[in-house]
C-alpha cells in the first residue's frame, strides 16, 4: 500500500513541475530530506579535504620559514631536497637536508608551522613512552634547554611508545583509508558491473556462437591466464616491488596478454568450423558468473585476503587491488538482478530490434538505468573495504611497517592498554568514517528506490 | 567446573562477536517487517478482530522472516572470518588464531583444511536456509 501512495506522491510532483522533472532532481530532493545523511555528506567532504591537504595540515617541516635571510617553504618542497644556506654576507652557514633537519632547533627569524607540527613517522625523543594528551610533555628549545612544552608543540592527542604524534598519524591515515575505499571499490565495480551485466543480459541462452569457437575461447582464456599471470608472476612481483607505476604497467601488459591470446585462439577456430563443430551452441554465461559468485562467497573474505597478502609483496596498493578483486560479488549480483528486470523492458527490445550490437545495447541503453542500486552497493562496499583494511593493518599483515594507518595505530594501543588515547581516537576515526558511508548509502537507497522507503 | 571457570572470560568476546551480525540481521528484519505489515492479509487479520500481538507474531513475523533466512546462509563464513580478529584480541586459542598462524607460517595443508571447512559450512548454511524456507512458507515445497 505504501508504495502506491508513494507513487501517487511522485505523480503529483511530476504534474507540478511537468517538463522540468528529472529523476536526479527528485532523488536529490528526497536525499536532502534526510538530515543525518546530509550532515554525513558534509562530514565526508571534510574528510576528503583533510585527506587531500594532509601533508600541509600535519608536517614537522614549517610551511614558511625565514632562516639567515633566506626564505624557505620546506613543507612544499620534495623530501630529498638539500640546500646549502649562505647568510646575508655570503658566508656558508650549513647544509640543510630537508627530511632529516630538525627545524625546531634552528634559529628561524620568522616561521609559520603547520597546524600540527609533526609528521606521522617522525619520532619526538623527548616524549617517548606514551605521553598522554593532557599530561606532562617536554620540549627542547632552540637554545638546547629542555623545557615544559609550549602549547603550539603539544601532542594534542598524545604519542605512542617511540614518540610518534597520534594526531598526525590520524590525519595521514585518513588519506590511506579514503584511498583504499575508492581504489578497491573502483576495481570491484569495474569487474562486478561487466560480469553482472553480461550474466543478466545474456542469461543462459541468448549468447550463441559455433561450438568450436566456444571451446577455443574457453581454452584461450585458460591459456591467456597461464601465460599472462602464471608465467609472468615473477615479473609482476618484481615490477610491484619497483614501484606502483611499474606494477600497473606490468599488470596492464598481463591483461593485454590474456586478451591477445584469447583473440588468437578464437581466430584459430575459424578454419575448424565444419560439421558438428559448426553447430551454434548457447553459452551459459549466467551459470558461470553465478557459480563464480557463490564460489567466492563460500570462502570467508578476510581469510582469503590474509592468505593472498601473506604470499605477495607488502604494499598498500596491493592490498587495495586484492580487496577490489575479492569484493565484486555484491555489485555483480545487484547488476545481474537489475539486468534481468531491464532486459524485458520495451526500450531494450526496441534497441535490439533496431539491430544495435549487444555491447551498445548493454552499455548505452541498459546500464544507465541499472546503476542506481549498484551505486548503493558500492557505497556500502567502500565502508566494508575500509573496515577490512583496518582489520588487516590491525593484525599487522600486508601494510608495510613504516606506513601509519588507523588500524596500525589501534594495534599500537593493544600493546599498552594504559594508553587509552591510542585506542579511543583511531577507533572513533574508523567508526565515524564507516558510519558516514553507511548513512549516505542508506539514504541514497531510500532516495533512489521510493518503494523501499520506510 | 571448567565451564564455570571459563564463563566470565567469554562475555566480552561473545558481545563483540554477535553485535555485528545482530545489527545486520535486525536491519534486514526491519525492512522485511515494514514490507509485510502494509500487506492486505494483515489488514484482514486486524479486521477479523485479532489482537495486535497475535497479528504480529502469527501473521506478520513468519512472512517477514524470508529475507532474514536468505542472509542467514552468508552468516556462517562471516563468522569464521570475523573470528580471526576477535580471537587475536582476546587471545582465544580457536580456529581463527590457528589459521592466522598457519597463514603466517605458510602451513598450506592447514589453510586448505580451513578453507574446505568454511566452504562446507557455507553449503550447510544454504541447505539450512532452503529447508527453513519450506518451514516458514508452506507454499514452498521441494518435491
Amino acid at each position: 500500500m505504501q508504495w502506491l501512495t508513494q507513487e501517487f506522491h511522485t505523480n503529483r510532483i511530476m504534474q507540478n513541475t511537468n517538463e522540468n522533472f528529472s529523476f536526479k532532481k527528485y532523488a536529490w530532493a528526497q536525499f536532502k530530506k534526510n538530515k543525518i545523511a546530509l550532515v554525513s555528506l558534509y562530514l565526508l567532504l571534510v574528510l576528503v579535504i583533510i585527506a587531500v591537504f594532509a601533508p600541509y595540515i600535519a608536517n614537522d617541516r614549517p610551511l614558511y620559514a625565514e632562516y639567515e635571510g633566506n626564505t624557505l617553504y620546506p613543507a612544499f618542497a620534495s623530501d630529498t631536497r638539500t640546500d646549502s644556506i649562505y647568510n646575508a654576507e655570503g658566508d656558508f652557514v650549513r647544509v640543510l637536508q630537508y627530511d632529516i633537519t630538525d627545524w625546531r632547533e634552528l634559529n628561524l627569524t620568522s616561521v609559520v608551522w603547520a597546524p600540527i607540527p609533526y609528521s606521522p613517522g617522525s619520532m619526538d625523543r623527548y616524549n617517548r613512552d606514551y605521553a598522554a594528551p593532557g599530561g606532562e610533555q617536554r620540549f627542547k628549545n632552540s637554545d638546547g634547554e629542555i623545557i615544559d612544552i609550549p602549547s603550539k608543540f603539544r601532542h594534542k592527542l598524545g604519542t605512542d611508545g617511540i614518540g610518534r604524534d597520534l594526531a598526525s598519524g590520524l590525519i595521514h591515515g585518513t588519506r590511506i583509508s579514503l584511498m583504499v575505499g575508492l581504489v578497491s571499490m573502483g576495481i570491484a565495480s569495474l569487474i562486478g558491473i561487466i560480469l553482472g551485466a553480461m550474466a543478466g543480459f545474456f542469461g543462459d541462452t541468448k549468447l550463441k556462437m559455433p561450438r568450436i569457437k566456444y571451446w577455443m575461447t574457453l581454452f584461450g582464456i585458460f591459456m591467456g591466464f597461464f601465460y599472462g599471470f602464471g608465467q609472468r608472476k615473477y615479473v609482476l612481483s618484481e615490477a610491484f616491488s619497483e614501484g606502483i607505476g611499474d606494477g600497473i604497467i606490468a599488470m596492464l601488459i598481463s591483461v593485454g596478454v590474456v586478451i591477445g591470446i584469447t583473440i588468437l585462439f578464437r581466430l584459430l577456430s575459424k578454419p575448424l568450423q565444419f560439421g558438428i563443430l559448426k553447430e551454434e551452441v548457447s553459452i551459459p554465461i549466467d551459470t558461470f558468473v553465478s557459480r563464480g559468485i557463490e564460489l567466492l562467497n563460500s570462502i570467508p573474505r578476510l581469510l582469503l585476503i590474509i592468505t593472498i597478502t601473506a604470499v605477495v609483496e607488502r604494499s598498500i596498493w596491493i592490498i587495495m587491488i586484492i580487496i577490489g578483486l575479492t569484493s565484486w560479488t555484491g555489485i555483480a549480483r545487484f547488476t545481474r538482478a537489475e539486468f534481468l528486470r531491464i532486459r524485458s523492458l520495451e526500450f531494450v527490445q526496441a534497441a535490439e530490434s533496431l539491430g544495435y550490437s549487444s555491447i551498445r545495447t548493454i552499455f548505452k541503453h541498459a546500464l544507465p538505468n541499472a546503476l542506481a542500486p549498484v551505486f548503493v552497493s558500492i557505497a556500502f562496499g567502500i565502508a566494508s573495504a575500509i573496515l577490512i583494511e583496518s582489520g588487516l593493518s590491525f593484525l599487522g599483515i600486508g601494510v608495510p611497517d613504516d606506513i601509519v594507518t588507523w588500524g596500525s595505530l589501534l594495534n599500537l594501543g593493544r600493546q599498552n592498554l594504559e594508553a587509552w588515547w591510542l585506542i579511543i581516537y583511531p577507533g572513533m576515526a574508523i567508526f565515524i568514517t564507516i558510519t558516514i558511508y553507511n548513512m549516505i548509502a542508506e539514504a541514497s537507497r531510500d532516495a533512489l528506490d521510493p518503494r523501499l522507503k520506510s | 567446573m571448567k565451564l564455570k571457570h571459563r564463563m566470565p572470560f567469554l562475555i566480552l568476546p561473545i558481545i563483540t562477536y554477535t553485535y555485528g551480525s545482530f545489527a545486520f540481521l535486525s536491519r534486514i528484519m526491519r525492512v522485511g517487517m515494514i514490507d509485510v505489515v502494509s500487506q492486505d492479509y494483515i489488514r484482514t487479520a486486524r479486521a477479523k478482530g485479532l489482537g495486535e500481538g497475535k497479528v504480529i507474531l502469527k501473521h506478520a513475523l513468519r512472512n517477514s522472516l524470508l529475507p532474514v533466512i536468505t542472509v542467514f546462509a552468508s552468516i556462517f563464513p562471516m563468522a569464521i572470518g570475523g573470528s580471526i580478529i576477535i580471537e587475536v584480541i582476546f587471545s582465544i586459542p580457536g580456529m581463527g588464531v590457528e589459521v592466522y598462524n598457519a597463514i603466517l607460517n605458510y602451513d598450506y595443508p592447514m589453510i586448505i583444511t580451513v578453507f574446505t571447512l568454511s566452504g562446507f559450512l557455507t553449503m550447510v548454511g544454504y541447505l539450512v536456509s532452503d529447508l527453513l524456507y519450506a518451514v516458514v512458507d508452506p507454499r514452498i515445497s521441494y518435491k
